[in-house]
């Protein structure tokens, strides 16, 4: 591979890193506030457990 | 500035403890017994159980090893992420490991080792797996210290960062006594919303600084092809890809126990195998994001315009490529964002601490003084061995963490000490779960020949003529002597025992 393939192969994996951990992390906020949410409103146990 | 920035720190510090103890006596219950002790009741769900996945994979440490690697190597590093993900992505997809040792319904990994091989291998194997584990995080606090302490000096901050980290261990401690699993996943996940978020917002602020087309040209510039190519480079080539395939990817989710005792707390083996999955997203995040960080502090330092003062780097001579990063940070970051930042590592610092250290001493309570002492389900002495034996490993590392002088990279030291367990971890699990004929006699030998990977360690490379032999071939040497050891164990094993009991006696 020429260094421009590994270059671009680099750059894909870099935003595209970094564009599902930031999506990750918004589904686990999401969630815990879900569950803090269904929790304040007296439905505990109906989101995600643990 | 400095006097802002430490401020800023102090107010979030105090917030995220609070926040932490507010959470942990929410949550943590004290009569789930054994099974809430050590793999937090079994319940968690997919959202958690990515959150602590991810967590207990990408800390402090893994920050400054990465950008070291992405300092020193360039772009190049990228390749531990990419191969990270296709070794985490394969244990996702075929559940490889995961889903039955899930199954198993065991509370820590050497008690597979007793259901497969009988109670001696649970025994042995913990005694491989807790030496290899702790060798392993004894570079934790050296490296962590020297990476924050840099951070905050390049800010003006001045303070004894030893003294910090080992409040920050002691917190980690009682925290992790008090709740057991269930604390350590409850703080995992405050620490990868906080480091995530800081990651995210550091690499934007700056690539405003550094654009990246710039980064590839100074990289193009100083480091040549082997800035970019893995193969090319002279410190990595194909044994070393390979090799971080199955260590990065393959050991890191699916064989190291922090990672794999997450499994035996998701509820079913369906989410085991989607958690890990989604996983794999993060096992390639934790990698490359820092990396690109160490490439943008080469940059920075190696450029000109940036603003840089290359004459504190200098100072740190030889630890230079370890503590550009935080320098690089410390100088060009605004106060309340660095802040926020050495906050988020003090938690992700000690999210490490807290798995690593429950880990290694629930395996020591469960698999090496339970069975010893006939107390496997004594659940006051267990959850009171487990905590001494908390309390005892933090204080070797204050120790460790002192004395070691190796001349290897920090990552490249991760991976020889737990080599030490994986390599014959590896074929213990799989061959154990996915062979019929493996015995008991096969699994000791291969426990044995596949701790033959501790000479890859650097004191022990150079007192044995070795320095030429790279640690990648050092590492599949040992865990191909350890197949060897279980192949042939096993066959002869099971050879004995078809012989008629005279002929065994030699009558």
């Amino acid at each position: 591979m020429s260094a421009e393939a590994w270059i671009n192969l680099w750059m894909a994996l870099l935003w595209g890193s970094a564009v599902a951990f930031f999506l990750v992390t918004l589904y686990i906020v999401i969630g815990w506030l879900r569950r803090l949410y269904l929790r304040a409103i007296g439905k505990p146990g109906s989101g995600d457990d643990g | 500035m400095g006097g802002s920035t430490l401020y800023f720190l102090i107010g979030f510090f105090a917030a995220y403890v609070a926040l932490i103890v507010v959470t942990l006596r929410s949550r943590v219950s004290h009569t789930g017994g054994l099974a809430e002790y050590f793999v937090s009741g079994r319940d968690l769900g997919l959202g958690t159980a990515i959150a602590t996945l991810g967590a207990t994979e990408i800390g402090l440490i893994t920050i400054a090893y990465n950008a070291q690697k992405g300092f020193n190597e360039g772009f190049s590093a990228f390749h531990i992420g990419l191969a990270a993900l296709i070794g985490c992505l394969f244990v996702g997809l075929f559940g490889f490991v995961v889903k039955p040792i899930r199954r198993s319904g065991v509370l820590t990994l050497p008690e597979f080792y007793e259901l497969r091989f009988g109670r001696h291998v649970r025994v042995f194997g913990a005694i491989v797996m807790a030496i290899g584990g702790i060798l392993n995080m004894g570079l934790f606090l050296k490296v962590a210290s020297a990476f924050l302490a840099a951070m905050l000096l390049a800010n003006g901050i001045e303070f004894r960062i030893d003294l910090v980290m080992i409040v920050l261990i002691v917190i980690s401690v009682i925290y992790t006594c008090y709740g057991g699993m269930r604390s350590v996943i409850v703080t995992d996940i405050f620490q990868f919303v906080l480091l995530s978020v800081g990651l995210l917002a550091t690499i934007a602020f700056l690539v405003g600084i550094i654009p990246v087309s710039s980064a590839i040209d100074i990289v193009r510039e100083h480091k040549g092809s082997a800035g970019f190519d893995p193969i090319l480079n002279p410190n990595f080539g194909p044994d070393y890809v390979l090799w971080m395939i199955l260590v990065a990817g393959v050991v890191s989710a699916a064989i190291w126990p922090t990672a794999l005792s997450r499994a035996l707390c998701i509820k079913d083996e369906q989410t085991v195998q989607r958690a890990y999955l989604f996983a794999s997203v993060i096992f390639l995040s934790r990698m490359l994001i820092p990396a690109f960080i160490g490439v943008l502090a080469f940059c920075y330092f190696t450029g000109t315009g940036f603003g840089a003062d290359v004459e504190m780097l200098r100072a740190h001579g030889d630890d230079a490529d370890l503590v550009a990063t935080p320098l690089m940070l410390g100088q060009a970051m605004p106060g309340p964002l660095l802040a926020f930042l050495v906050v988020a590592m003090f938690a992700s610092f000690m999210s490490t601490q807290d798995s690593y250290l429950f880990c290694w001493s629930s395996i020591i309570s469960r698999d090496i003084l339970g069975p010893l002492t006939d107390r496997i389900d004594d659940e006051r002495f267990q959850i009171r061995a487990t905590q001494v034996g908390i309390v005892v490993i933090a204080i070797y590392e204050l120790y460790w963490g002192l004395i070691y002088e190796g001349a290897e990279d920090v990552w490249d030291y991760l991976a020889v000490s737990g080599s030490i367990y994986f390599c014959s971890g590896i074929v213990l699990m799989a061959g154990g779960l996915y062979w019929r004929g493996a015995t008991q006699r096969g699994a000791v030998w291969a426990l044995i020949l596949g701790f033959s990977a501790i000479v890859a360690l650097a004191p022990l490379k150079s007192a044995l003529g070795l320095e030429g032999v790279s640690s990648a071939l050092i590492g599949f040497g040992a865990i191909g002597l350890s197949i060897i050891g279980l192949i042939v164990g096993s066959l002869t094993e099971r050879h004995a025992r078809a012989q008629p009991v005279g002929a065994r006696r030699g009558q």
